[in-house]
């Protein structure tokens, strides 16, 4: 088991709800069994995507914010400072970021916990330019985190 | 005879001798979606009077659990609610007629009012039907909807705070703390993840506080979602549940969201678009021409940003309270996926003045 994909199952759960169960709740008069009926489709939509994407989604996050903290480096480097909370997060990060958990939730857990050190490093270290500066890459590893999820919820897609 | 859990009988008891002297009847009982959260059902109430037959088409809201502790919850209780509509309507603000409050909670089940029934449908942006709908409003300039969108904006603040006494009276200089401090606790507690996005948006709302000179009633959920129209007329606004005093821009922000204009994972087709119906340099140029205030462009950009964090955290509560089993409806575990899009709006309101 499983001999059916959990995806799979899911999107043909929505699509029965959203074409055989809602037609036939529909004009009763109770627009409230309606309404939930719709969100049961929808969610049961969501989530076929998320099981169907939610590990790529995650990998890519991972990569990304590998990329972000060797960014955060020189950017610090490039300007030339100690900002010792952030060098210390950097490199506890990475040790982190090099033995994720093999539980996908658990994964995306690490890379929240990492980037949010991270950020909140550069607030206590770092003011003005110089935050802005190694923010940056953080905020390219938080576009591609929320980018991510859009596109595994859907965006982009023919649905 | 009992329809859902609201007895048209009892509800002819109850209104025969409080509604008119003589009988009332109930007939032609409809439940409605507006109210997720109090149940809304509408019915046709008849009686004599002077010798004539009388007969008016009213709204029931009912809260249903009004006991329930709900630490995560900004809506007002259901008599502040009722009290809200009152001074609205006196105000001149298009509102469905108030008819009368009750706190007898035998009849439905909970303490409920009565309102009269307004034609019209309050569109789902999120539908694109409907939103096809008010951009071909926007889009022809016969159509005075999205005028009468900005009467009605403008209608809402010109209640003084004190018309509605029940509402927390306060002051102008705290309006801002009081908003972040509750919504910032309400996250702090449900958040199933933390999100560094977050944390960052609200350091951005900390560090970027504006001053508010004046409150005036506030909606506190003001867009085209909560009002009902026909094609080409506002018949009334809806669900004062979230009513405020507060900075009257408030509602200018809120209505200015993304999400508001109808995006949940796909961007909208018309992001200039405030609600789907008004484009927002417009709204807020026939907003100054019709109050006198001047619309704060700044300040109306940090309550849009602020309002679709409100949303999120709305929709983080939800999954929070599905989670923990306070909730098990539906909707409470699908509220879950607006978070992402409110998320990718609150980065591109901060990342400029953050990176």
């Amino acid at each position: 088991m499983p001999y059916l994909h959990p995806e799979v199952v899911l999107r043909r759960f929505s699509a029965f709800t959203r074409g055989e169960v809602r037609p036939s709740v529909v004009g009763d008069g109770d627009e409230f069994l309606e309404a939930q009926v719709g969100s049961m489709s929808s969610t049961l939509d969501f989530l076929s995507k998320e099981v169907d994407g939610m590990r790529d989604a995650v990998e890519a996050q991972h990569e990304a914010l590998r990329e972000a903290l060797d960014g955060v480096e020189r950017a610090l480097d490039g300007l030339d400072a100690e900002a010792p909370e952030v060098r210390a997060v950097l490199e506890d990060g990475r040790d982190r970021l090099a033995d994720p958990p093999a539980a996908v939730y658990d994964h995306e857990e690490r890379l929240l916990e990492v980037s949010s050190d991270a950020l909140a490093a550069v607030e206590t270290d770092l003011e003005g330019e110089a935050a802005c500066a190694v923010r940056s890459p953080l905020y390219d590893f938080l576009r591609v985190r929320v980018t991510a999820q859009l596109e595994m919820l859907g965006r982009g897609s023919d649905d | 005879m009992t329809d859902g859990d609201v007895s048209t009988d009892a509800l002819a008891g109850y209104l025969s001798g409080t509604l008119a002297d003589g009988t009332v009847g109930v007939a032609d009982l409809q439940h409605h979606t507006e109210g997720w959260s109090r149940q809304t059902v509408s019915f046709r109430a008849t009686w004599t009077e002077g010798g004539d037959e009388t007969s008016r088409r009213l709204v029931a809201r009912v809260d249903t659990d009004e006991d329930v502790d709900r630490p995560h919850d900004t809506r007002n209780d259901i008599e502040t609610e009722f009290r809200t509509m009152e001074a609205a309507y006196e105000a001149g603000v298009p509102a469905p007629e108030p008819v009368l409050y009750a706190d007898d909670e035998s009849v439905l089940g909970g303490a409920f009012f009565l309102v009269e029934y307004l034609a019209g449908d309050a569109p789902i942006t999120w539908d694109p039907r409907d939103r096809q709908r008010l951009h071909g409003a926007w889009d022809d300039p016969e159509n005075t909807l999205p005028s009468q969108f900005v009467d009605a904006t403008a209608a809402v603040h010109s209640v003084p705070p004190e018309a509605v006494p029940s509402l927390d009276q306060t002051d102008p200089a705290d309006v801002v703390d009081r908003e972040l401090d509750t919504y910032e606790r309400i996250y702090r507690e449900t958040a199933l993840k933390q999100e560094p996005a977050v944390q960052e948006a609200l350091r951005w709302f900390r560090a970027n506080k504006p001053t508010v000179p004046e409150t005036t009633l506030v909606h506190g959920d003001f867009r085209t979602g909560n009002v009902l129209m026909t094609d080409d007329r506002l018949t009334g606004v809806l669900d004062w549940e979230f009513a405020r005093v507060g900075d009257p821009l408030y509602d200018l922000g809120y209505a200015s969201t993304r999400y508001f204009s109808g995006k949940l994972i796909e961007p909208t087709e018309r992001p200039e678009l405030a609600s789907a119906l008004v484009e927002r340099e417009w709204f807020y140029d026939e907003y100054e021409r019709r109050t006198g205030r001047t619309v704060d462009r700044d300040r109306v950009r940090y309550w849009q940003a602020f309002s679709a964090f409100t949303m999120m955290t709305r929709g983080v509560a939800g999954a929070h309270r599905y989670r923990t089993g306070e909730a098990d409806g539906v909707r409470s575990a699908w509220f879950q996926y607006i978070v992402p899009g409110h998320i990718e709006d609150l980065l591109a309101a901060v990342e400029g003045d953050r990176t």
